[in-house]
């Protein structure tokens, strides 16, 4: 007979197996993309719920189709949110949508703040989602991001997420600063580009920000994400790195 | 670029604890499928959920999460129409206590442990690789306690292993 000391040890020694390293970027990649997916799959749950009721009691009202949306803004200048963008009430978000008056074919691009509910990030209750407005007034939802260590309030920048391809759509270079920032700047492959802004309407101190696509693109290397209140002055940076992937 | 130059705050954390398991949970990988190639697909795909829910499991017990992924998602693929099937047919014995050779014993109980069925196989890993009790093992696999006793007498029984005694076999399991 063996014993299972014979068999510990034979597992733990298997002479025809030896562990190779694993690409822990590619892991990382992988399940960061899994945990989007994940809030995502939560979020529109929530959306199809609110929508429910909205239309239970009908109450829904669908919004005109986006007339050509906000001019893009010039740099560090903020843009207005578009207070008419009712339909979004029907995907769960809190306070204006955000036009860039960038636009990827016949869809605007947008960005709004959505609820985040997750047991395991107590301090954060909202998260900023990239999308597009589409001609019927519905919105995308291409990518939420939301801080995912501490407070989401906490000063300084947070979930600032880099350009990437989702379903085929490139989706913009975001984030959020939490303070008083007037500018914002990054260094894409070592040249400064500013970024455009928008205060959020629940919380002026939250700064929506967002990079033109021609001047900061996928393939770009981003650092030094930087924010500046109205004197110039350099404010807490907080987390300025970029999620990938 | 580096992994580490990539991270946000907390992957840091995440990178140290894949680094340092990533040989074991593909180990146990290998033990549970048989096929390296799977070993580390499986283990790659456990480290990947795990990083998932990193924001949910850094401060609890991240590698219970990983051991408990990586056996479901093996569990998860047995279940699926290809898979293989348990046989009673051991491999011939090794040679006798007095003269084995450490390396042939040791081949001889890997292949021994590929007979054995997959939930056999599963239970013997958590159990004797990973060092869990009886008790977590039911939990992590979602049986009950007589369940999991039942699979690792019949595997070691199989494997030819002396059932230790029960003081040896349960002093770790809390009560």
């Amino acid at each position: 007979m063996n014993d299972v000391e014979d068999l510990r040890d034979a597992m733990h020694s298997t002479p025809d197996f030896e562990p190779r390293p694993l690409d822990l970027a590619v892991v990382m990649a992988a399940g960061g993309r899994l945990r989007r997916r994940r809030r995502l799959a939560v979020g529109a749950a929530s959306g199809f719920a609110v929508l429910a009721l909205l239309v239970g009691g009908a109450q829904f009202v669908r919004s005109g189709p986006a007339d050509g949306g906000t001019p893009v803004a010039a740099a560090s200048d903020p843009v207005v949110s578009d207070p008419t963008a009712t339909a979004a009430r029907a995907n769960d978000t809190l306070g204006d949508v955000i036009s860039t008056g960038l636009r990827d074919d016949s869809a605007e691009r947008v960005l709004y703040v959505v609820s985040v509910d997750l047991p395991e990030l107590p301090e954060v209750q909202f998260g900023i989602v990239a999308g597009r407005r589409l001609p019927g007034g519905s919105l995308t939802n291409d990518v939420l991001a939301n801080e995912t260590e501490g407070s989401a309030r906490a000063a300084g920048f947070h979930a600032a997420q880099a350009g990437m391809n989702v379903n085929g759509v490139r989706t913009l270079t975001f984030g959020y600063y939490s303070g008083a920032a007037a500018r914002i700047t990054v260094l894409a492959d070592g040249k400064p580009v500013d970024a455009h802004h928008a205060a959020w309407s629940e919380d002026p101190s939250i700064i929506i920000f967002w990079f033109d696509p021609e001047q900061v693109t996928p393939d770009m290397t981003l650092k030094s994400l930087t924010a500046y209140d109205s004197n110039g002055r350099t404010l807490p940076a907080g987390d300025n790195r970029f999620g990938i992937g | 670029m580096s992994v580490v130059g990539l991270a946000r705050r907390g992957d840091d954390e995440f990178v140290e604890f894949a680094s340092a398991n990533s040989a074991r949970l593909q180990r146990a990988a290998y033990l549970m499928t048989g096929d390296r190639h799977q070993a580390e697909d499986a283990a790659q795909a456990a480290l990947v959920r795990v990083y998932a829910a990193w924001g949910r499991v850094r401060r609890k017990d991240p590698y219970a999460y990983a051991r408990t992924v990586l056996a479901n998602l093996i569990t998860d693929q047995w279940r699926r129409p290809i898979r293989e099937y348990a046989t009673e047919q051991l491999p011939e014995r090794p040679v006798p206590r007095d003269v084995a050779d450490d390396v042939t014993r040791r081949r001889w109980l890997i292949s021994a442990l590929q007979t054995l069925s997959p939930r056999e196989r599963t239970v013997v890993v958590l159990r004797h690789f990973f060092d869990i009790t009886e008790v977590d093992v039911a939990r992590e696999l979602n049986l009950s306690l007589g369940t999991v006793k039942s699979l690792n007498s019949r595997a070691l029984a199989k494997l030819r292993v002396s059932i230790p005694s029960p003081r040896r076999a349960e002093s770790a399991v809390t009560p």
